[in-house]
């Protein structure tokens, strides 16, 4: 049920072209994100099983503060979770954590979807 | 190789991460040979096996490198500071990600399977950075203790 309601909720995501330049822009805008790391956050955005990306914009680590993207998973598939883990693994200047859909209430209030 | 400062500290602490590795692998196998296959215990045989890899990258680092590792955070920079950690970079950050979701998101999916494929990348951490750990400690040639030199 978790995740039929999570993929009807990101249908417009599931549509490639348009719709993701048009969620593109304005992640840029409001986050202000460098079009590298916005395109990584889409990039696993897309990949099956892939509920939805949720993006704090600052999150404290290592005494510094650094966005912090949450991957809601629909699925479990370590596959895929290794090409997220790969995509999002070379972007250096934010921290990353992959949740599975039944858990996507812990992730805290003040990230908003990518 | 190692650092002439503090040598003796610097050896110690590079064993105790090396059998921190190990001891980590055992426990993991440990978890699975009980037979239970709650969530739990999957969940943490997975963290046993990521922190088999990071005992054993932090060894390397030390030995290699003199680099202490304070916390996994420092793990993104210091893998583009030592381009050699990418041979097992991919390995290392699933085992992190996936040992993550079991921990902190109550990941209840995972099933032995997985294990034993988280199993598998912790060993190739493991098995890449021992060797030249060791090779790392080894005296430079020419060195009082190194072999051959009369002592």
């Amino acid at each position: 049920m978790i995740e039929k309601l999570m993929c009807l909720s990101t249908a417009p995501l599931n549509v490639h072209c348009g719709s993701g330049q048009a969620l593109a822009g304005a992640t840029s805008a409001r986050s202000g994100l460098d079009a590298a790391l916005r395109d990584a956050l889409l990039e696993a955005r897309r990949l099956d099983g892939v509920a939805e990306v949720r993006l704090l914009p600052r999150d404290r680590r290592a005494g510094r503060d650094v966005p912090k993207a949450f991957v809601v998973l629909a699925t479990h598939d370590l596959e895929r979770d290794q090409r997220v883990v790969n995509i999002l693994s070379q972007m250096l200047e934010i921290d990353y954590d992959l949740v599975p859909a039944e858990s996507a209430g812990m992730i805290p209030d003040g990230a908003r979807r990518v | 190789m190692v650092p002439a400062e503090s040598e003796a500290g610097v050896r110690g602490d590079v064993q105790r991460y090396l059998e921190g590795a190990a001891s980590n692998l055992g426990f993991a196998d440990w978890l699975k040979s009980t037979g239970r296959d709650d969530p739990t215990t999957v969940g943490w045989a997975i963290t046993a096996a990521f922190y088999a890899a990071v005992h054993a990258v932090r060894a390397y680092l030390l030995a290699r490198h003199g680099v202490r590792v304070g916390a996994h955070t420092d793990m993104p920079g210091l893998q583009a500071q030592h381009p050699e950690l990418n041979n097992t970079a991919r390995d290392y950050n699933m085992l992190k990600q996936e040992s993550q979701s079991a921990r902190y998101y109550l990941n209840q999916r995972f099933t032995w399977a997985d294990f034993d494929k988280l199993r598998a990348k912790a060993a190739r951490v493991q098995a890449t950075w021992r060797p030249k750990t060791e090779q790392a400690l080894q005296p430079p040639p020419g060195s009082p203790e190194s072999p051959g030199s009369g002592r």
